[in-house]
């Protein structure tokens, strides 16, 4: 039966290929717009989280639903040796990271203040890359770089002073008066608008807190699996006196806004999918409707129904299975093209996006699941919409069909 | 003639007419589907802000607008009362409120963050907002307390503060003095964007002044009696407005939102996109078939001497003629399934945070946006041609005697 299947398939070759080609395109478009949907929020996620904040972070407990200097951590506290001895951790990153106001005498702002090692830091904040102007600063410096957006708003270049007035440890006033370096295009848009950098050490000072840092971020070497790592140092460390956060748990915004986001998604790919359904029930229609006479022949001389139908949706099988296969790896190149040739947004789109804490591009995934889980999907429709042509068989009336 | 003949085929093969009909008809009732669903999301997005917190539109100085520094007033006090009465002058304004915005910081206990505070007058902003609607704790300036601030759910919840609890807000007056002043919480507010509830909060006009010894005006929210039309009613308002304010709408005023919208365009081009390209296979599959499946007739036409520029536009009448059908068809279709989901709403109830992370409500009633519906209707119909092309020339290629035959 397999075999008459196989012959069927092969004797109308012109019908084949279009059945195959139905289905392949189906799974290409289904495929696309998730890889889109998806690879938007994972492009994003990887932009924050591995270039700024880590995917694993070591506060003091209690800093991170509470964010002051009061609860910092002692460094001495910390067996950073221990870290280091897990094969996937590279090191551990200290940063002092607080509220300031920063006034240059004409203008005052709340800003974001991050006291850093820019040799040590995460490649977003490596500021080297990052500089538009001047320099960065030696770990004994006692200068500041400014994001962009902020030099931006104070009109301030290289060369000028900012003061600091705000809030240190254990309610101590934190006052300090620094020359601007350089200035920094920050990667992320939230940033670049209200971050000034300043050398970590002087950060401790100025915050009257050294020996101390808020933020331990766990750097983590490439490819490494983040979950895995986050398991076995939460075993070895003390969790009642610090704790080890994964990004998930730091910014559960993140989670809840690309859940939101996917729920509208999955509205649109199910409209889509309406769409793909029509296409392949159409395919399987003018199927049948071209066959009457070929079904009316078989089954007056002597073909049982039943076994044309099987026939049939065997043979229809093959073609659904061959256009899913083959549309799942002709979409893998597109997928690949567009995660690194992003669609890039231009002007005021490029404002709207960064807005969200986007970069502004369109990326897709490359994640194969998507394309299994849609193949499959779109493989179910076309074996459920194949029963129209067993129905169809199986009231053919084998006399008025071979007149047709 | 071949209007007859194109006619007289799509009735002769009803099965084969309805593919494609249902086809085209699927493919407008989702274009404006996924159009209402977007619009509806994004219109309650923007009545929110535009309720809440933006209004129609505002005026600012033009230095202002530049760099928001406190110096950047709009004008003396009888300057700002000429303006608003020369708004209110307008008749489709409704009501105009004044607010002074100091950016600086609120200092808690135990941490500090900066913010941008926004000095309003009660009773104006009662009339003109929204605002007194979103307070989820507390009033909104009921009592005649003496510094009290309403701050935002979100704000509230990072700093680790309620109700009647103290703040210190640092800020700078016009003559770059920094003054710093202790308020009391009388007050939470939840408006649908947890980002703006995170970086505004409010204090009374009058409290500003006696802290910082000055009473300064940066903005003036205009509210209009309806949304339509917002940008040509801010272009009237702006030809009469003295040298050095400037008036904007709420889309410039608030780019973010503005964008929002053009973003929402860019996805919305690119659904429909793959929509409509997943209907051009659909078609030019069926259509192929269709060849294939008359190849015998279309033969027997060329053997009798119709030539192949005739058959060729045959086929795209025929197309053309199943897309008039189906195009009211699927607008109807479109429009009742919208208006049945207006009635219910999406409910996305289980993502209520992440939606409100970007300024959207839970549950989505999406909208009729009939401006659209021909251009839809037109969209796929020339999809549907475009679909028919290759078929058609597949036909002109047919050798007649092969064709009869069958072969």
């Amino acid at each position: 039966m397999l075999k008459l299947a196989w012959r069927n398939i092969w004797r109308n070759k012109g019908r084949s290929a279009i059945s195959i080609a139905a289905v392949m395109f189906c799974v290409i478009f289904a495929v696309v717009l998730r890889s889109f949907q998806i690879g938007v929020w994972e492009n994003m996620t990887h932009e924050i989280v591995a270039n700024n904040f880590g995917y694993l972070q070591l506060h003091q407990k209690g800093f991170w639903a509470d964010q002051t200097l009061d609860n910092s951590l002692e460094l001495a506290s910390i067996n950073e040796q221990m870290f280091l001895d897990h094969p996937e951790v590279k090191g551990l990153i200290p940063r002092i990271e607080s509220f300031s106001l920063v006034s240059t005498g004409e203008g005052t702002k709340g800003t974001l203040v991050m006291g850093i090692d820019p040799k040590k830091e995460l490649p977003g904040l490596q500021l080297d890359q990052f500089l538009m102007e001047g320099s960065t600063f030696a770990p004994d410096d006692k200068s500041v770089v400014v994001a962009e957006g902020l030099a931006k708003f104070f009109n301030l270049s290289v060369g000028d002073t900012l003061l600091f007035i705000g809030q240190g440890y254990h309610a101590a006033s934190a006052y300090g008066r620094y020359p601007v370096v350089g200035i920094a295009r920050m990667r992320n848009p939230e940033l670049n608008k209200q971050l000034v950098l300043m050398p970590f050490k002087e950060a401790q000072f100025m915050y009257n807190c050294v020996g101390r840092a808020t933020t331990l971020v766990v750097d983590l070497e490439e490819g490494a699996d983040y979950k895995r790592v986050d398991q076995e140092l939460l075993a070895a460390i003390d969790s009642s006196a610090i704790e080890l956060l994964s990004w998930e748990q730091l910014f559960p915004e993140i989670i809840q806004t690309i859940e939101a986001d996917m729920a509208g998604g999955q509205i649109f790919i199910s409209i889509l999918y309406v769409i793909i359904s029509f296409v392949l029930l159409g395919t399987v229609i003018m199927m049948v409707a071209e066959r009457q006479r070929e079904f009316g022949i078989l089954v007056s001389i002597g073909m049982r129904k039943s076994k044309l139908a099987v026939v049939t949706v065997v043979e229809n099988l093959i073609l659904t299975m061959g256009g899913a296969l083959l549309g799942m790896a002709i979409v893998k190149p597109v997928q690949f093209y567009f995660k690194y040739n992003p669609i890039d947004l231009s002007g005021q789109m490029r404002e709207a996006v960064e807005q969200f804490n986007f970069e502004p591009k369109l990326h897709t995934t490359t994640s194969f699941m998507i394309n299994v889980n849609h193949g499959l999907i779109i493989f179910l429709i076309g074996s459920l919409v194949s029963l129209y042509a067993v129905w169809k068989i199986m009231t053919l009336n084998p006399v008025k069909s071979m007149r047709s | 003639m071949i209007f007859k003949i194109a006619w007289r085929n799509i009735w002769r093969s009803k099965v084969r007419s309805l593919v494609v009909l249902t086809s085209i008809a699927l493919g407008i009732w989702a274009g404006l589907l996924i159009i209402g669903f977007s619009f509806g999301m994004n219109n309650e997005r923007t009545a929110a802000a535009i309720g809440s917190t933006l209004g129609h539109s505002q005026v600012h100085s033009s230095s202002f607008l530049e760099e928001p520094t406190s110096a950047a007033v709009l004008g003396s006090a009888a300057e700002v009362q000429a303006m608003e009465e020369l708004l209110q002058k307008a008749s489709f304004v409704k009501g105009v409120s004044t607010r002074a915005i100091m950016m600086g910081m609120v200092s808690a206990p135990k941490s500090a963050r900066g913010v941008r505070m926004i000095a309003v007058d009660p009773e104006s902003e009662r009339v003109n907002s929204n605002l007194p609607e979103t307070i989820v704790e507390g009033d909104f300036f009921e009592s005649k307390t003496r510094n009290s601030v309403i701050i935002g759910q979100k704000l509230a919840d990072k700093l680790g503060l309620g109700l009647r609890k103290k703040v210190v807000l640092t800020f700078q007056d016009a003559d770059g003095n920094i003054s710093r002043a202790s308020f009391r919480i009388t007050g939470i507010y939840k408006t649908l964007n947890a980002t703006w509830d995170e970086l505004n909060l409010y204090i009374k006009r009058s409290d500003l002044a006696k802290t910082i010894g000055q009473d300064l005006v940066h903005e003036i929210m205009v509210r209009y009696d309806e949304t339509e039309n917002t940008e040509e009613k801010t272009a009237e308002l702006s030809a009469a407005m003295p040298e050095g304010a400037t008036i904007l709408s709420w889309k410039r005023n608030s780019p973010e939102l503005g964008y929002a919208d053009d973003m929402m365009g860019i996805m919305l081009v690119l659904v429909l996109g793959i929509i409509m390209m997943a209907l051009l296979f659909g078609i030019i599959n069926n259509m192929l078939m269709a060849i294939l499946e008359r190849r015998r007739e279309l033969g027997m036409l060329m053997a009798v001497g119709m030539n192949k520029r005739k058959l060729f536009v045959m086929i795209l009448v025929e197309t053309l003629m199943l897309g008039f059908v189906a195009g009211p068809v699927g607008i109807l279709l479109g429009d009742l399934s919208t208006r049945v989901m207006m009635g219910i709403g999406i409910d996305l109830t289980s993502k209520k945070e992440g939606l409100s992370n970007m300024g959207i409500q839970s549950i989505i009633y999406p909208e009729i946006v009939p401006e659209y519906y021909l251009i839809v209707a037109v969209m796929v119909v020339i999809t549907a041609l475009l679909a028919s092309l290759y078929p058609a020339y597949k036909a002109l290629k047919l050798n007649p005697v092969q064709a009869i035959r069958g072969e």
